[in-house]
């Protein structure tokens, strides 16, 4: 028996489409970093971008634009929603075909005929998501840690490793949800479509919620709000939120094995 | 020790969203022999099947697999068992022998030889994507797989659909080889004509419910005949006719009656010699007709 056969396979299956959106996202990241140092020289743009109502720069994942360092201007330009939505995709994606996807094909009966636990193919699924989480938060580190001096962003290393962190566990935990929810409804379309509605309100909530006081507390509940809130790259993250996404993440996970146990598979 | 008894149903029922149930169901297979589960489709086959496999659970009763349960000792049974599901798909972006090989990794114990030699005997495609494949090839990797690790017990569901008349005569050679080797082997199908070439016994499900559990033998030697005659009064014949016990399905088309008789023709014979048969023709009933007067639930078992 290979040692995990679920999560080796996947890969294997995924290397190729994993191979090109990286190469996607690669290229993404470098021309929007070689785009820096004409738009710092250029006062006009952070003048324009000054003028924007704050709330709509919010909604963009931007608050304190700052064109004026490599920094302020990565966590507007990438990571405020560009670099989260690209990781999202990633993530989710995988997670609701791996199960849920998989039961809709008609492969999982067969899969689990065998003597393979659900819990252990609910679990290298999972594994499967963490680690399509992390080649892509590796992608973006390592580019942007060889952009650095060549577009001179001067980012501070910690800062950029801490932003990776919050973006790769906010991937991982709604890749997770979308994985327990294919694999509760046995449908790769609803898992998408609840967990991507679940992950577009975390969104706003995080987001609306540096404006609006009465949506103030709810930011708690949002895993975006863990992940991105305050601009890490600028002002460092919160290291301990990594442990709240963590926690998020496997609540979900143990709610997800505890029925997926129990349920009755559609043929 | 093995078990006398491969598979027990114990009043199983199992009702679930969007299935077909199955209610009260009681069955006995024996160890090293092949079952044949009939039913037309939506009868049910399908759910006691996955039930065997703890992918769907007993609303109540149970289902003993190897004299282990069905739920608590699924991963025993699992490892002990083969199964081929009625739908049957692999990745379509893998080759026969990488699906295979992906199967067989989800299992301990792995036999190259015997693969090979299924593959050699069903004349399977290895090395072409699943997606090119015919539903026939395809059908031939799910037998392949089914078998490959030699298991004690192979559950088959609806295995030969798809398989051309050659593949499915060496399909039932595999099937006679393998319980003449003391291991079981229980598939389902909706052709009782398919089944009686390799079933020792049959189970007849009928919307959920077990109609008849018989082996092949008793059930042609319930001497189920079909009976043609040709009479001068074909009203007259019908009358006298339709209320003989042994007679069933009793049908009229012209100065022509066809009709099933079970049992013997003591009764039969004298009232025949009354009424002026022009001519007549009697038969075994094949099992499809058995089945069909099971169905209809004129039977008397």
């Amino acid at each position: 028996m290979r040692r995990f056969p679920i999560l080796s396979q996947e890969l294997r299956d995924r290397r190729r489409s994993l191979l090109w959106w990286s190469v996607g996202v690669a290229g993404w990241i470098i021309v929007i970093a070689a785009m820096f140092p004409t738009i710092h020289e250029s006062s006009g743009i952070a003048e324009l971008v000054d003028q924007y109502p704050k709330g709509i720069l919010a909604l963009f994942g931007v608050s304190n634009m700052d064109f004026g360092s490599g920094s302020g201007y990565l966590a507007g330009e990438l990571f405020g929603f560009v670099v989260p939505l690209l990781a999202l995709m990633l993530t989710m994606g995988a997670g609701a075909a791996v199960v849920g996807g998989a039961e809709e094909r008609g492969l999982l009966d067969l899969m689990l005929s065998h003597p393979i636990g659900r819990r252990r193919v609910l679990l290298e699924s999972a594994a499967l998501v963490a680690v399509l989480a992390a080649v892509f938060g590796l992608i973006v580190f390592a580019v942007l840690a060889i952009m650095d001096p060549i577009f001179g962003l001067e980012l501070s290393m910690l800062n950029l490793f801490g932003t990776v962190v919050g973006v790769v566990l906010l991937a991982m935990v709604l890749g997770w949800l979308a994985l327990v929810i294919g694999a509760l409804t046995g449908s790769r379309g609803r898992a998408l479509g609840v967990a991507g509605a679940i992950a577009a309100l975390s969104y706003l909530l995080s987001s609306l919620s540096q404006l609006v006081d009465a949506l103030r507390p709810l930011r708690l509940i949002s895993p975006f709000w863990y992940a991105t809130s305050g601009s890490p790259l600028v002002g460092g993250y919160t290291w301990w939120y990594a442990l709240v996404l963590i926690a998020m993440g496997a609540a979900v996970l143990l709610i997800g094995v505890i029925l997926f146990e129990r349920r009755n598979l559609s043929s | 020790m093995v078990d006398p008894v491969a598979i027990r149903l114990a009043s199983l029922t199992v009702s679930y969203r969007h299935g077909r149930g199955v209610t009260g169901l009681d069955l006995e297979m024996a160890t090293g022999s092949v079952f044949g589960f009939l039913g037309p489709n939506g009868a049910g086959k399908t759910t006691a099947i996955r039930t065997l496999l703890d992918l769907l659970r007993p609303t109540s009763g149970s289902a003993t697999v190897l004299g282990l349960d069905s739920v608590r000792d699924s991963m025993e049974i699992r490892r002990r068992t083969g199964y081929l599901p009625g739908d049957f798909v692999l990745p379509p972006q893998l080759t026969g022998a990488e699906a295979l090989d992906w199967l067989a990794s989800l299992r301990a114990d792995r036999s190259p030889e015997r693969r090979g030699e299924l593959v050699e005997r069903l004349g399977v495609e290895l090395h072409r994507p699943i997606r090119q494949l015919s539903k026939g090839n395809r059908q031939k990797l799910g037998l392949v797989q089914a078998f490959q690790h030699d298991p004690e017990l192979v559950i088959l569901d609806e295995p030969t659909s798809g398989l051309d008349p050659l593949v499915q005569d060496e399909f039932h050679r595999l099937v006679r080889e393998h319980a003449a080797r003391g291991r079981s082997v229980f598939l389902s199908s909706h052709s009782l004509d398919e089944v009686q070439h390799v079933a020792d016994t049959v189970g007849i499900i009928r919307e959920g419910s077990m109609v008849a559990v018989e082996s092949v033998d008793a059930l042609r030697a319930r001497g189920l005949r079909r009976m043609t005659i040709r009479v001068a009064d074909a009203a007259e014949a019908q009358r006298r006719l339709q209320d003989l016990p042994a007679v069933s399905d009793l049908r009229v088309s012209g100065d022509h009656l066809d009709l099933a008789v079970s049992g013997s023709f003591d009764e039969l014979l004298p009232v025949l010699a009354d009424l002026h048969v022009l001519d007549l023709l009697s038969r075994a009933a094949d099992l499809d007709e058995i089945f069909l007067a099971f169905y209809r639930g004129e039977s008397t078992p």
